[in-house]
Order: C-alpha cells, then structure tokens, then sequence
C-alpha cells in the first residue's frame, strides 16, 4: 500500500496538470507542419517522465481489464507520447529514435484502447491523441484519417475547431482546396471564439483564392480586416504602427491576397463595386493603396494610376484623395507616360487648389499637408511653362507661365517660396512684353517681402521694365511714368544701398529730379552717393555738379559754393566743363551777395561781391560783382569804402565803358555824402562828358551846387554861364544863375562884373515876354536898384562948387539920371524895390536941398550978400526938401496897407529928422512894475 | 523902508541856503540889524526871490534880475508879475523875442494885466504886427483904463504907422487927462495932428 500512494499521487497530479491546461497535452499539429501558426508552449513536468511512465506501466500491467484499466491505459500512452514528443525534439539521434519507438508504443496503446472501448464517449481524446501520435511518426495520412474519424464521429468535441482548421491546413498543403474551404469553414462559422478563428478565416480565403472565388476570398479577408480594425490593427490607410511581427506579417499578406482578389476581377472599379454591396469601409484608403501598389509591381502604370483616381471619384472630399492624386503624379514621373504628368499636376491643381470646394471641406491639418503638395505643383507647372516660353519666346506662353505663377501667389501669399515666385512671375510678365505688370511685380519682389536672395535683382528689374514701359508709351503718358520710375528708382536706392547698381541707378533718378526742377529731391539723392563709400568716382563726380546745381537753383547759394569747389576738385584740369563750374562758383557768391543786398545787409553782401573777384578772377561777372559791392558799400553810407571800391574798379577796368557813367555817378553821390563837394563835382563833370545830353543839364546844375558847396565858386559861376547859354530857358532859372553869378561878383568886388550880370538879369528880363515871372521881375527891379547906385553914389559925391553953375549943372544931370533909374526900378511894381527906390528918390531930392545948403558961396559976396544969399539958398532948397519929405510920407502910406519894409523904416527915420515933432515919437517903456503888497 | 530892507536880508540869507549859488548882492547902504530881523521868516521862497529880484532890477542889475525872475519862475510858474518884469528887463535888453513870451506868460496868468498887454503891443508895433499890436493897446486899455502909458503908446501906433488921426487923437488927449501934468510935447503932437485932421 504504501508504494502505491506516492503513484496514485503522481497521476493525480498529472491529472490536475492536464486540466489546468485546458486538458491538452503536448504539443499541437500545428506546431509540426505549420509555422505560420503559434501553438502556445506545453506545460513543462518537472517529475521525471520516464519514472511516471514506468510507474504507470508497472500499474497497466498489473491492473485487470475493465474500465480504470482503459484510463491507466490512455494515460500511459499520453505520458508516452509526451515522451515521445520531448524526446523527437532532442539533438541526440538515439534519443529522437528512443521518440520515435516510444510514439509508436502510444500509437499502439491508443489501437488497443479503441478496440477495448469503441464506443465510450470521450474517445474524441484519444483519437486526437492518437492523431498527434501519428504526426509525430511523420504518418500524416494516418493522422489524416484519424482527425477525419473525429471530425466525423465528434462534430461536437471540445477539439472539433482545432481539428477542423488541422483538417483544413493538411487539405490546403495537399491541393484539397474545397475540402480545406470546407475544414476552415467549420471555425469560421462555428468557432468565433477558437484561437483558430483567425487563422482559419485566413485559410479559408486562401483555399477560396486558389479556387479563383475572389469575390469570396475578398469577403473573407475583409471579414477578417474588420475584425482587425476592430483590434486597432488598422488605421485607414496604414497599420497601427504596434503590432506584433506575425500580426504585421499576416495582415500584409491579408491585403497582399486580397489586391490580388480585386485584381483579379473584371470589374473597372473592383474595390468600389465590392464595397458598394458591402458597405463602406474605413479602411478603404488601404485596399486602394495596395492594389495600386500591386499593379505598380507589375509595371502596369495606367491600372496603378486609375486606382488611385478612382478613389478620388469615389471619395471627391477624402483627404486620402490628393494624396493618392499625388501618387499617380508619382507613378508618371519617370515613367514611359510622363507627357501624362504635367495634365495630371493641373488636374491635381484644379481639383485641390486653395479656394475649390475641396480645399474648403478640409480640416486645417489636411490643409496643412496638402499646401507644399499643392504649391510644389503650381511651381512645377508654372516652371514647365516658363521653360515652353523660354523654348518659344513666344508672348502667349509667357502669359500661360505667369497665370500659374500668379496661381502661387493667389493660393500661397504667405509661402517661403512666394516671393521667388513673384519673381518669376515679374520676368514672365516681362517677357511677355506685359511690363506695366511685370513692374507692379518686381516692386513686390523686391520690396513686399522680407529680404530675399532676388530683392535687389527684382528692385533692379523692375527700373528696366519702366524702362521698356517708357519707350512703348504714349507721350501723354510719359511725365507719369517717368516720376513712377524716379520713386521706384529711389526705393531701390533706399533698400539695396550696397548693391553695386544703386550708384548708377541714383545718379540717373537724380539727374531725372533735376531736369524736372525737382532740386530737393535732386540734392539729397546726390548726396547719398557723395555720402557714400566706394562710389565709382565718375559717379560720384557727377553727384556733386547736381549737388552744386541744384543747391543753385534752390538758392542755397553759400553750400552751392562749396559744392561747387568741391566739384572743381573732382574735375580733371582738362575737363572742359571746368570754366562753367567756375562761373557758376561765381555766380553762386555773387549771388549770396545779392541776397543779403535784398535783405538790407549791405556789409555782407559787399564781401561777397567783392570775394567773386577774389575766388574766380577770370569771371566775367566779377566786374559786376565788382560793381555791386561799390553799390553796396554806398547803400551802407560807407562812403570810404565805396570810394575806394570804385576807384580801384575805375583803374581795373578803364576799358569798360559801360560802367563809366555808373562809376561817376556813385563817386560823385559818395564823394559828396562824404564830406568832398569838390571831387564830387569833378564826378559830375566827367558825367557831363560821357552821359546822355538830355541828363547835361541836370548834371551842370549839380556840378555848379556841389562846387559851390566846395567853396568853389569860381568853377560853379563858370558852370552857370555855360548853363546859361545852352539852356536860357526857362527864363526863370536862367535869370536866378544871372542873379547867382551877380552876386558873386557883388562879394568879389569885381564891380564891372557885377554890373555887367546885373544889366543881364535886367535885360533877360526885359526879353522875357511871356516868361517873365514875379520873381524875374523882382530879380530885374532889384538889379535895376543896384544898378543905379554908382549914378547915385555919384551923384552925391557932386558937391556944388564954385564955379556954381557948372557943379549945379553937373549935379542936377546926375540927379535926373538918377531919379530916371529909380523912377525905371520903381515901374517893375515890386514893392520891396518900390519903398528902397521912392526912400532913394526922396534921399536925393533931401540931399540936393542939402548940398544947397552946403554949397561953396561965392567968394566975394560981403556979410549982408552972404545972408541975402543964405536965404536964398533956403528958398532954393526949401521945394527940394518938401519934395523930400512929401516922397518919404508916401512911402509911410504904404504901412496901413501892411507894409513895413526897410526903406519904410529909412523913410520914417529920415522924417523923424525932417519933420521931429510929427514923426519923432516914442513910446513909453516902463523899466519895472512894482505892486506894493 | 528899513523894515523892508530887513525882511530882504533875512530873505537873502534863507535863500542863499536855499538855492546855495546865489550871488550875494550888495545892498544898498542898510541899518544894522535890528530885533526885527528875528522875526519868522516868510515861507514862500519864490515870493522872496521875487523881492530880490525887484531889488535887482530896481538898482539896475539888469542881468541878474533877469536870472532870478526866472528862478521865481521856476519855483513858481504861475507869478505873474516877475514874468511881467522878466518881460520888462528883457525888453531893455532888446531881447525882443523873449521879452513877447514874458508878457504872453503873463497875460496868461493875469487876463488883466495893462502893463504886459501895453509892452506886447510895442514889440509888435516895433516887428510890424500893427494889428496885433493895436488889439493888444486895446485890451491894455480894457483892462486898466487908468493906465496913461497906455494911451500914449496906442496913440503913437494910430498916429504914424496906422495913420488913424482921429483915433490917434483921441489917445493922446486921454493920456494927457490922466497925466498928473499933461506933457507939452504930446500938446504939440494933438495940435499939428488936429491940423491935419482939418486939412485932409
């Protein structure tokens, strides 16, 4: 008893492991013929089986036949075979062959057992235990037959879904495709759950697909694709990315067979149809995918492309679509259709394009990867026509390329490549002779986008398409064009300022500002390339004339200046444009000049008229300069100055008549301010030479004052006389030079002189007629006055003396003459000359009772003759002296009428002497008032 | 006439402090000081230098009375009797420009002033401003027709230079009413202009 309980205990463990292992034991079939298939790994024993096995042979033979005789037995053969199996696995050959006879023992026990229990009802076991023995023996048909048995005695068995797809994969291997379908069939309708399953449903479209039942073989695979998908093995067009090595390797093969199933129909769209009856499925991208791959492999391109389109027209909004779109693109390339690619690219473009009702069903991702797809389509298209205008020259095709390129920028504005594009869009534009446009887009080009490798080059461009644009225009339409051209011109200037083109492009825009008087503009532009380094020096020498030109004409004169030396600096010595650079210097100072002259500042601008000299000695406007600074000077009243600036011009040009005059009459006008009357009246003297008759008269009048005002009386009497013979009217004036010339000799004491001026003035006057004035009158009847006072004056020096008679005589003669010219003065009615000749008159007449009185008695008259005599005398003089008094009251008549002149005045003292108690009155002064407070 | 001189004195010294570059005038021969000459000055300066210009004027200090009538002038603008003198020594000076703007001053101060009306009217008379010089007698006369000088004068003014003989007459024959002792030559002047008044 006691050896039998540790071996009723072994069993009982080999029981419990056979259980615990869903009752299997050893390895499967599969693992034998099939390595496609995992079988999972046999329990491991870690009790010796070759004691288990001798403990139950010990135990079969010694057990009575009946029913635990038949469980030893099936037991035995089980540890056998799993022996057998160990042992068939070993390297060792005499253990594979200690396998092989220990397998044929099972076999034979498992014999025995269905001859001793035909017909219990687990016999399923053994004859699948017995199947297994067979295989390991390599006796395959035997093995066969006994699954056959079981198949067809045990439909029911627990191993009814292993021995099918057994069953299946011997049939398979064997050519026996229908029983095979049949074998798999079983699990696949039966055994959803098998471990089988899978790998029968695998089977069963193969063994369909070798029955050429693709339609079937297709539904299997696609049964077995959505069981996939449902295990996340699949994604719509690829699979998940986790899957084992031998999921991975099946599914491949899964969609290898089934590409060959849809190949294999007739059917134009086979996946389409399929799936039409079927419904869809999400994994559709991928059955398209690798049919079309499939046909790829058999370089059957049109196929592999149709594929690929025809999930395009069966999904129009699939984001798969441009992609599969993108792969017929692909297969054409390089390919004997590549004259198919370019269409197909449009197409591709047509279909996808930003803005189609594709592009706007997209989610932003797919978007996302379509836009390089799309944009390097365009660029390839675009580029495929640029090359066929390039090829043709012809203007069409040029516009063709441009339309793609503007297709770029319409769909991809914000492209890296935009602006490339844009580029090539300006030169097809401007190869097709569109320059306006092609303008508009080397700007953009060149300045819309951030600096780019072709910025300069579009910049550049741009200006030789004005260029084109200019000469093909109207010339109505050139003024604008031509300032369009002058900005884009400064904005390649202002961006590209170190490309070695902006120097000539500047120096062009500015010389365009200036000939368009534009000088600001002109200047600054200049300026930059004076400004800046490494300038071509023709360029730069050019800059600085239009620097020095247009500070010119902005009257900018003092920088004009420097820029002007500056530009003679540049110029060769040779260069004949030299002597118009150093007139414009010239010009520029004297100009200078002219403005602080304009501006009142009059010091400033006689040096800068006078630097013109200075700086440009041979130019022709230094006499001018020359001129004006004298001009300058006299408008500051430095009268010094202006006179040795006009001095000096004098000697410096002595041949220039022009200025004599000018220089004459300033030296003559500063000669005078300064104090120098007499040089002054020279000046006008040598005016009187030079400048025009009609200006004589005025200068002789002037040169007389002046040599008056220099004391020069002499020069300025003879300056009259001249004056009044050329000019003897007006009688006015004429007669007041007579009376000036009259009185200087009145002053000199040349009485003969004097007498003779002032019988000039009178007989002027008396030839007068219409011209005679009030003041020629006056001038005449005063001179008419002077004149008689040498008559007078002698006639009071004629004493009467003895002999009486002949004095008498003589006196009275000289009275009458002198009563005569008074009487004549007194006639020209004026009245100062009026009152001096009636006081005059009544003088003499006093002066003769007087020299009657006082005269020489005669000699021999005795005391009482003598007083005789005196009375006479008396009575003699007495009328002459009443006469005397009579004249003298006429004259004080005249003071009620308001005159009261000095020959009233004599008048009225004479009377006070001749008639004291009438008219010696005096009025009464008090010396002071004193109030007594 | 001593009291006089005493307030002078007392004036001159107050003044000489006053005006610090007055010239001490000599006085004529005075009294010695008596306890009047402490009495309270008078407060008025210009008053004072007005006297000490009198006093000048009166004993022929031509020139320096006219230098302080001005300064009594200066201090006192409206005194209208120093620019009457002022106008008076001037006019002795044959200063007649000056001497007319006294007297005009003057009227200007006092519209009734005879004696500056009178000598305005002789320098006009003496520059020919006749007319003026008549209006001015006139008013001379308007304003104090007591004033014998006067009459003379504006009778001389109508008798030689306006010729107005009657007018001339009627002036002369006032002046000799108001005259304490008529003058025996203005009796001569009525005379030969009655006869020729009967001629014309």
């Amino acid at each position: 008893m006691m050896t039998r309980i540790p071996l009723l205990l072994i069993i009982f463990m080999l029981l419990q492991a056979c259980a615990g292992n869903g009752g299997r034991l050893g390895p499967t079939i599969a693992e034998l013929e099939s390595r496609t298939i995992d079988i999972e790994p046999q329990v491991s024993f870690d009790i010796d089986n070759a004691d288990v096995i001798n403990s139950y042979r010990q135990l079969v033979e010694i057990t009575p036949r009946g029913d635990e005789y038949g469980k030893e037995l099936q037991r035995l053969a089980d540890l056998e075979l799993e022996a057998s199996m160990d042992n068939r696995l070993s390297e060792d050959p005499a253990i594979q062959d200690q396998g092989l006879l220990e397998a044929k023992i099972a076999i034979s026990r498992y014999q025995q057992y269905l001859v001793d229990y035909p017909n219990r009802p687990d016999n399923d076991m053994v004859l699948y235990q017995l199947s297994r023995a067979y295989a390991i023996e390599s006796q395959v048909d035997e093995a066969q037959q006994v699954m056959d048995q079981l198949a067809r005695d045990f439909p029911q068995s627990r191993y009814i879904d292993e021995v099918q797809f057994r069953r299946g994969e011997y049939l398979f291997v064997s050519g026996q495709y229908v029983q095979a379908e049949l074998a798999y069939a079983v699990v696949v309708q039966d055994h959803e759950d098998s471990i089988y399953y899978e790998k029968s449903l695998y089977k069963l479209g193969w063994s369909q697909f070798k029955q050429n039942q693709n339609r079937a073989a297709i539904g299997s695979y696609v049964k077995l694709l959505d069981r996939k998908q449902d295990q996340q093995m699949l994604d719509k067009i690829k699979l998940a990315e986790n899957l084992s090595r031998t999921e991975q390797e099946l599914v491949e093969d899964v969609l290898r067979v089934i590409s060959l199933a849809f190949s294999y129909l007739p059917d134009r769209e086979p996946i389409g149809q399929f799936f039409n009856t079927a419904g869809q499925r999400a994994y559709e991208p991928l059955l398209y995918q690798e049919l079309a791959e499939l046909y790829l492999s058999k370089q059957r391109i049109t196929d592999a492309a149709n594929v690929y389109l025809a999930y395009g027209e069966r999904y129009p909004y699939s984001p798969f679509r441009p992609q599969f779109h993108s792969q017929v693109i692909e297969i054409y390339k390089g390919s004997t259709f590549s004259a198919l690619l370019l269409p197909e690219k449009q197409k591709f473009v047509e279909q996808f394009n930003v803005g189609t009702s594709f592009w706007q069903q997209q989610n932003p991702a797919t978007q996302a990867e379509l836009q390089p797809i799309l944009a390097t389509h365009i660029s390839d298209i675009a580029t495929h026509y640029h090359a066929t205008a390039r090829a043709s020259k012809k203007s069409k095709d040029y516009r063709v390329a441009a339309g793609w390129y503007q297709l770029y920028l319409d769909s991809f504005p914000q492209d890296p490549k935009a602006a490339y594009m844009n580029f090539l869009l300006a030169e097809s534009r401007f190869d097709a002779g569109q320059f306006a446009l092609a303008i508009n887009d080397y700007e953009k080009t060149a300045y819309d986008y951030p600096a780019h490798k072709d910025s300069a080059e579009a910049g550049y461009a741009a200006l030789i398409a004005y260029d084109r644009l200019y000469q093909a225009s109207k010339k109505a339409d050139k003024p604008a064009l031509n300032q369009r051209l002058i900005q884009s011109s400064l904005r390649f200037s202002d961006s590209f300022p170190n490309d070695k083109r902006m120097p000539a492009v500047l120096i062009k825009t500015t010389a365009q500002f200036f000939d368009l008087k534009q000088y600001t503009q002109a200047q600054q532009g200049a300026e930059r390339l004076i400004n800046r380094p490494n300038t071509d020096p023709k360029i730069t020498r050019k800059a600085w004339v239009i620097v020095a030109h247009s500070r010119f004409e902005l009257a900018n004169y003092p920088n004009a200046e420097l820029a002007y030396i500056e530009v003679l600096k540049v110029i060769p010595r040779q260069d004949k444009s030299r002597k118009e650079i150093r007139e414009r210097l010239a010009l520029s100072i004297y100009r200078q000049g002219e403005l602080a002259r304009d501006s009142g500042q009059f010091a400033v601008a006689a040096e800068h008229f006078i630097r013109v000299g200075k700086t440009v000695p041979s130019s022709p406007k230094r006499i001018t300069a020359d001129y004006d600074a004298a001009t300058a000077y006299i408008s500051l009243q430095d009268w010094n100055k202006a006179i040795i600036q006009l001095e000096g011009f004098r000697k410096k040009y002595p041949k220039h008549k022009k200025w004599r005059q000018g220089i004459s009459e300033k030296l003559a006008l500063a000669y005078k301010s300064n104090g120098n009357p007499k040089q002054s009246a020279d000046e006008v003297m040598k005016l009187v030479k030079i400048a025009p008759k009609t200006e004589h008269k005025l200068l002789l009048w002037q040169a007389a004052e002046l040599y008056e005002d220099a004391e020069q009386p002499k020069q300025a009497v003879a300056i009259y006389k001249t004056y009044i013979k050329k000019y003897p009217k007006p009688l006015s004036q004429s007669i007041e030079l007579r009376h000036k010339i009259s009185l200087y000799y009145q002053e000199r004491k040349d009485n003969k002189r004097y007498t003779y001026w002032l019988k000039e003035i009178v007989k002027a006057d008396s030839k007068g007629g219409k011209q005679r004035t009030g003041r020629t009158r006056y001038l005449a009847a005063t001179a008419s006055l002077e004149l008689v006072e040498p008559l007078r004056n002698k006639y009071y020096k004629a004493r009467l003396t003895l002999p009486l008679k002949k004095s008498l005589k003589r006196k009275k003669q000289l009275m009458k003459q002198s009563l005569d010219a008074y009487g004549k003065a007194a006639k020209y009615q004026v009245e100062e000359v009026t009152t001096a000749a009636t006081f005059e008159i009544a003088e003499i007449y006093r002066d003769f009772a007087n020299s009657l009185m006082e005269s020489d008695r005669p000699k021999n008259l005795n005391e009482e003759e003598l007083e005789e005599y005196n009375y006479l005398l008396e009575d003699q003089a007495y009328p002459f002296e009443e006469k005397a008094i009579s004249i003298h009251q006429s004259n004080l008549v005249r003071i009620p009428d308001g005159s009261y002149d000095d020959a009233i005045k004599d008048s009225l003292q004479a009377l006070a002497k001749l008639m004291p108690f009438r008219y010696d009155k005096n009025e009464v002064k008090e010396k002071y008032v004193e109030v007594v407070r | 006439m001593l009291k006089s001189y005493a307030r002078f004195f007392i004036t001159w010294v107050l003044l000489g402090q006053l005006l610090g570059c007055q010239s001490l005038p000599t006085p004529k021969p005075a009294a010695e000081p008596t306890a009047e000459a402490a009495e309270p000055a008078e407060t008025d300066p210009a008053q004072s230098l007005y006297e000490l210009a009198m006093w000048s004027a009166q004993n022929d200090k031509t020139d320096e009375a006219i230098n302080q009538f001005e300064q009594v002038i200066e201090l006192n603008p409206a005194f209208d009797l120093a620019h009457t003198n002022l106008g008076l020594l001037r006019l002795q000076k044959g200063d007649l420009e000056q001497a007319k703007k006294s007297f005009e001053n003057a009227i200007n101060q006092d519209k009734s002033d005879a004696i500056a009306y009178t000598h305005l009217a002789v320098i006009q008379r003496q520059q020919g401003a006749f007319e003026e010089a008549r209006q001015n007698y006139q008013k001379a006369i308007d304003s104090d027709d007591e004033y014998a000088n006067a009459y003379l004068n504006y009778g001389i003014l109508l008798d030689i230079y306006l010729q107005d003989f009657p007018q001339a007459l009627r002036q002369y024959e006032i002046y000799q009413e108001l005259v304490d002792k008529p003058d025996e030559t203005v009796d001569k002047w009525i005379i030969d202009l009655k006869r020729r008044i009967e001629a014309q």
